[in-house]
């Protein structure tokens, strides 16, 4: 098994600021508010930057147990729980993966249909959509990697959107600060930290960074500008709606985006949405592609072999979820999923490995 | 290889069936306007306007021809009113909506809730009242040289810069569907072949139930935000009136105790300059300050008086149950809804004079 991969395939270790930011900015940026509004309201930008922190801590816990390992995720469950359980839990990270593809695909085939084209068939976008991640991701992690860069560029200027709702907010609507009790802010922390989800796959990347250790500082950037990102959306949303009015507001982002008044369109948020395309694209291929990879290391089948049965089983997940309540099911099971992943299996990981790394290092001397 | 590009070129050719439907801008009616009027019980009548062209391409006249059908819910009149129209309605490019008097003071609950889901009206497109008919508005022709729905849209866009206080449809649902203020929209009427803002529409949540004349918009949107236009008449004696233009003007809200005892204060500066006050010799350092304590007198009076008339009311235009939220923690609305109309509010106006024109 070739863990190491060749380095032809390896890509420069700022290419991880990338990664992990377009990893981290998906279809949860565009509705996130009204959900951290809901226990912590107006005060619930704060959860912006306490959950972002904590991300923080987790990519700098990941970053400690990949060193030590010398590999990926797989490497790390063999030296703790050995081949054949290591190769089950590993298993269930590349599911989760493939399940978070499947989220992200899903939630943006859902806006396509409700803000654009509502008598669009699920079965033909998708199939469209999932052609390109095809392209892209037979293209190797390169080219995956090229595709989160283009993302960066592309999506990134839409945060100056925003200037078109300042002249109708009230930014006094941020105060009072901390109304609200200790509590309130855990569970929007909670909520928050489900969007900066995506992180995690660098967990399977990892050795295709070349010189890995020297990108840690470019993917705590990373981390650092999707909170950034996250903390002007929040603040500018809070300012500009009512509380109530951003309880009934499924998509704040593109409500917000209605404001916009540019000479030549007069609904700016269709060329958003368009525009937004390239920003999931990039999550949709570093997830498909991690399943690939995972069951590469796992069970040896190359990526080629595996790649089209992943997005047939794709491909039929988005045509199982149907309907608002369905998608918002999924939404709510794979975050719940991945809440646990980051807060109780990474850290708990992260503990077991330096103990088992610390018990094989004095049985060795 | 061949075998996967036939595979591409059969996915391509299928595909192609699956295409959204395509609205090609000729064959469609941008609908510019739209007018609901109050028929019974809970029928409403709606009436759009449509800009049309006629003739060939290089002499096309631009006009515009209205539509109108009645039924219980806005969508299916779309339903009715696509009924007699050559080519199908699209929603995208509505920039007025106007209710008329009387469908406005039984509540626009229904209409509001079914705009807001519909993904393809914007958010900075006007709403109004209007006195009267809004068919009777919508189908007549007024000689401006501009068709209806552009003629409504540039005039109450210009107001807005102007004395009117800035609203629309987001506005409208920030006050809708949140605590601590009631929204407000140009009141219109027809007069003398036109079109024109008589005041300002007060609402309560969802209903129309009182309004300010256009003259007192100038003082409203002195308390509602900061702005830097707009001019308004004052009276400085007996016969003797005169002109303020503001150049800029500046709101400050200070709240005190807003769970217990709220007392609210209300600070304005205006820096302004005065052009039109035939008779009064403006060169004089003592006239100017004569000048700028009667405005300032005024100004506080009516302002005062207004908010009075708005506590009467139980509406809070200005937005002061927002305002004094954000001052408080733990702030309770229910109580402050209770407190509201005995809340003792003081306005307070720094007039600045600074220029009297250009000759002395």
């Amino acid at each position: 098994m070739n863990l190491q991969p060749k380095e032809n395939r390896l890509v420069s270790p700022y290419f991880a600021f990338y990664l992990i930011h377009t990893m981290q900015v998906g279809v949860g940026v565009l509705g996130f508010q009204r959900y951290i509004a809901k226990s912590a309201g107006h005060d619930a930008w704060m959860a912006v930057i306490t959950g972002g922190i904590l991300i923080h801590l987790l990519v700098w816990m990941s970053y400690r147990m990949l060193k030590n390992s010398d590999g990926d995720l797989v490497a790390v469950h063999e030296d703790i729980a050995g081949k054949a359980i290591g190769g089950v839990l590993s298993t269930l990270f590349t599911v989760y993966s493939g399940f978070l593809a499947l989220t992200v695909l899903r939630t943006y085939i859902e806006v396509i249909q409700v803000w654009m084209f509502p008598h669009i068939n699920t079965w033909g976008i998708s199939l469209i959509l999932l052609g390109v991640v095809y392209y892209f991701v037979s293209g190797g992690f390169r080219i995956v990697t090229a595709i989160g860069f283009f993302s960066f560029i592309l999506g990134t200027p839409l945060i100056f959107l925003k200037y078109f709702a300042v002249k109708d907010s009230h930014i006094y609507n941020i105060l009072p600060l901390f109304d609200h009790s200790v509590t309130d802010y855990f569970v929007a922390t909670k909520t928050m930290t489900l969007n900066y989800l995506g992180f995690e796959m660098l967990l399977l990347y990892y050795p295709f960074i070349k010189h890995p250790e020297k990108s840690e500082k470019w993917s705590q950037w990373g981390v650092f500008f999707s909170i950034l990102l996250y903390l002007i959306t929040a603040v500018e949303s809070f300012a500009y709606y009512s509380q109530g009015q951003l309880k009934h507001t499924i998509w704040a982002t593109l409500t917000l985006w209605k404001i916009v008044e540019l000479p030549f369109v007069e609904r700016f948020e269709y060329i958003g949405i368009s525009i937004w395309l390239f920003v999931v694209l990039p999550n949709i291929c570093i997830a498909v592609w991690c399943v690939t990879r995972g069951f590469k290391r796992v069970y040896s089948i190359k990526q080629k072999h595996t790649l089209i049965p992943v997005l047939i089983l794709i491909f039929a997940g988005t045509l199982f979820f149907k309907d608002r309540q369905e998608i918002d099911l999924l939404n709510s099971l794979v975050s719940k999923a991945g809440y646990y992943i980051i807060f109780f299996y990474i850290p708990l990981l992260f503990v077991l490995h330096w103990l088992v790394l610390k018990v094989r290092r004095k049985q060795n001397a | 290889m061949p075998k996967s590009n036939l595979m591409t070129a059969a996915i391509l050719l299928f595909l192609a069936g699956c295409t959204p439907q395509k609205q090609v801008l000729e064959d469609i009616q941008l609908i510019g306007v739209v007018g609901y009027d109050y028929v019974d019980g809970n029928k409403i009548q709606a009436t759009v306007s449509v800009p049309t062209t006629e003739g060939g391409s290089d002499q096309a006249v631009l006009s515009s021809t209205t539509y109108s059908a009645r039924s219980h819910t806005s969508k299916n009149i779309r339903q009715v009113l696509q009924a007699e129209s050559p080519k199908p309605f699209a929603s995208g490019r509505v920039s007025v909506i106007i209710f008329n008097e009387e469908l406005a003071s039984r509540g626009i609950t229904k209409i509001i809730d079914s705009l807001q889901r519909d993904p393809s009206v914007g958010r900075n497109i006007y709403l109004a009242v209007a006195k009267g008919s809004t068919k009777d508005m919508l189908s007549k022709d007024y000689p401006v040289g501009e068709i209806v729905p552009a003629y409504l849209k540039q005039m109450i866009e210009q107001n807005m810069k102007l004395t009117f206080p800035r609203a629309n449809f987001h506005h409208f649902n920030y006050s809708y569907y949140g605590k601590g203020s009631d929204s407000f929209m140009p009141l219109l009427d027809t007069k003398h072949g036109h079109i024109r803002i008589v005041g300002v529409a007060l609402f309560d949540h969802s209903k129309y139930v009182d309004h300010i004349s256009f003259e007192d918009s100038f003082i409203f949107k002195l308390m509602y935000q900061s702005f830097r236009q707009g001019s308004h008449e004052f009276k400085l004696g007996k016969d003797n009136y005169l002109t303020l233009e503001n150049l800029s003007s500046h709101v400050n809200y200070d709240i005190y105790n807003a769970n217990t005892n709220p007392k609210i204060n209300i600070t304005i500066h205006v820096r302004g300059k005065v052009n039109d006050a035939a008779g009064t010799p403006l060169y004089q350092g003592k006239t100017i300050e004569m000048i700028e304590k009667t405005i300032k007198k005024q100004t506080e009076h009516d302002a005062e008086k207004m908010v009075d008339r708005f506590q009467k009311k139980g509406i809070d235009p200005l937005g002061l149950g927002d305002r004094a939220r954000s001052s408080a923690r733990r702030f309770n609305f229910k109580e402050w809804n209770q407190k509201y109309p005995n809340i003792p509010v003081h306005v307070k106006a720094n007039i600045e004079v600074t220029q009297g024109g250009i000759v002395e």
